[in-house]
């Protein structure tokens, strides 16, 4: 079963978040928070695929993305906002090397977001 | 007695030459103020224009002599108005107020007015000078900070309403799935509701952010007509079904343009839309473009429904709108981005005859594109 890495600080989206995907056949934990997310990325727990929210209190989603990319981490990432500076997290994402990453702005189709993580997830197999 | 004839004489030339000089210098005053001072007979001729009057209205002199005020009639005041101004100046009263009037060049402005009677020695009202303050500009910068405002609180404003909406959305989205296989189809209806006006007020928020905060994306030197036929390329269809005839009537040599494309694509689709809107029973729309003066002119004209004044007088006013679905912020995002460009949107409308929106863009390459 594939993890799902879901790095929220919101409690109440990281919940349905989570108990979506469990109910579409994805086992996904939640971190709450970039700094909890960071944590979680340092210890050798399994993940597949991090949902990964960008406006958060004390660590960022980028500063997240800038983390994974200085321990060389290449999980599949799809980004979550909440719309509000969508351009420049577009931009700031491009210029960090990640010309195709996706960012989906909320509130979010759920079943979209899990057809975004199959097609992902089965990418990454088929390389 | 010589000697005081010859003194008098000397007082007179004296007073004269004082008379002449500060007649001189009240003309050139008059002349040179940046305020429009224009003097007309009792009954409304025109006497005297000044040259800022000329500079701003765009009329000169000649053009205004013998004709009276009402040539700047802009129609966006109604005939209360109008009649309070007479009433107050006809009884000799000081008239003061802010004025919309049109220009030679149907452009509107913005004018602070104060109207005065001159009275002749026995009292009797027999002349009237106006003098306006051109507060066009004024007008725009209050509106430019308003918004500037506005803007951050609505890019907050954008997080903290769009959580909320996930999570409510979400949860409907969950109780779907819990419910799919129960054969009540109209517990889904509630829910599919539910998770589409969230997914309607997410719309709402995404303009309201557009226009507040308008993205300053590349400007690119872009042929408008091209653009224009990218954007009726894609509504056509839908018009067709309306009933609606697409006439395009372009400029022959490519009018160009510094713009950002997608964003003026947004606005040709705002006006489009709004036109097509205009045309519930059908109708015809047309499509043109000129060079003019430096400026790039396109016009989106529609042959509908038209609006009275009291829509015309808020048309640019975020939220407003008078159609059920709409967001009323179709038109404001429009003005942003054609401001942003430093062009100009402007419109004309007839009830029942139908609307022509304006857009001015500075041509690419002239000496208004800075
Ligand atoms: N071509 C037109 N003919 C007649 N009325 C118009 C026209 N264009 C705009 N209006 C009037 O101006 C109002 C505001 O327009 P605007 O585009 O800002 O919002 P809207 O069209 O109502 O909403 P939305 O753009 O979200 O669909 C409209 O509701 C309509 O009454
Ligand atoms: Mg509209």
């Amino acid at each position: 079963m594939y993890k799902i890495l879901i790095v929220e600080d919101e409690p109440e989206i990281a919940e349905v978040l989570r108990e979506f995907l469990a109910k579409t056949g994805f086992e996904a934990f939640i971190a709450l928070g970039g700094e909890k997310a960071i944590e979680i990325l340092n210890s050798d727990a399994k993940i597949d695929f991090i949902i990964l929210d960008m406006k958060m209190p004390k660590v960022s989603g980028i500063e997240v993305l800038s983390e994974m990319r200085n321990k060389n981490l290449n999980h599949p990432v799809v980004i979550l906002t909440g719309s509000i500076n969508e351009d420049k997290y577009v931009r700031d994402i491009k210029n960090m090397g990640y010309p195709s990453m996706k960012i989906v702005s909320k509130p979010v189709d759920l079943f979209e977001l899990v057809v975004i993580i199959k097609n992902k997830l089965d990418l990454e197999r088929s390389l | 007695m010589e000697e005081n004839r010859a003194g008098e004489i000397a007082g007179l030339e004296k007073r004269l030459k004082a008379a002449e000089e500060s007649l001189a210098k009240l003309s050139v005053a008059v002349e040179q103020t940046r305020d429009m001072v224009v003097i007309t007979a009792r009954n409304g001729n025109i006497e005297y224009a000044n040259p800022s009057f000329e500079r701003v209205s765009g009329y000169s002199k000649d053009e205004v002599f013998g004709k009276t005020p009402r040539i700047l009639k802009s129609g966006k005041h109604g005939q209360v108005f109008y009649e309070r101004f007479w009433n107050a100046i006809l009884s000799g009263d000081v008239f003061k107020a802010e004025f919309i009037d049109k220009k030679k060049s149907d452009e509107f402005y913005c004018v602070e007015k104060i109207v005065t009677p001159i009275r002749d020695k026995d009292g009797s009202v027999t002349h009237f000078v106006s003098v306006d303050r051109d507060i066009t500009g004024h007008k725009e910068m209050e509106k430019t900070k308003r918004l500037a405002g506005l803007g951050k609180l609505v890019a907050d404003m954008a997080h903290e309403v769009n959580n909320p909406l996930m999570s409510i959305s979400g949860n409907a989205q969950l109780c779907l799935m819990s419910v799919s296989q129960i054969p009540d189809q109209g517990i889904r209806n509630y829910l599919e509701t539910i998770v589409r006006e969230c997914q309607r007020a997410k719309t709402i928020v995404q303009r309201l952010l557009k226009f507040s905060h308008p993205p300053r994306g590349r400007l690119k030197e872009t042929d408008i007509n091209k653009t224009l036929d990218i954007v009726a390329g894609m509504l056509e269809h839908q018009f067709k079904l309306d009933n609606i005839e697409l006439v395009r009537n372009y400029c022959q040599e490519e009018p160009l343009a510094l713009v950002d494309e997608q964003q003026m694509q947004e606005v040709f689709i705002n006006l489009l839309n709004n036109a097509r809107d205009a045309l519930p029973a059908g109708g015809s729309v047309e499509i043109a473009t000129y060079r003019q003066d430096g400026m790039v002119r396109i016009e989106i004209k529609d042959n509908g429904c038209g609006m009275p004044e009291e829509v015309s007088a808020r048309l640019f006013e975020p939220f407003f709108t008078t159609k059920e679905k709409g967001t009323g912020l179709g038109l404001s995002v429009c003005y942003d981005i054609v401001r942003a460009h430093k062009g100009k949107l402007q419109f004309k409308s007839r009830q029942r005859e139908g609307t022509t929106f304006i857009i001015l863009l500075p041509e690419a390459g002239s000496s208004a594109d800075v």
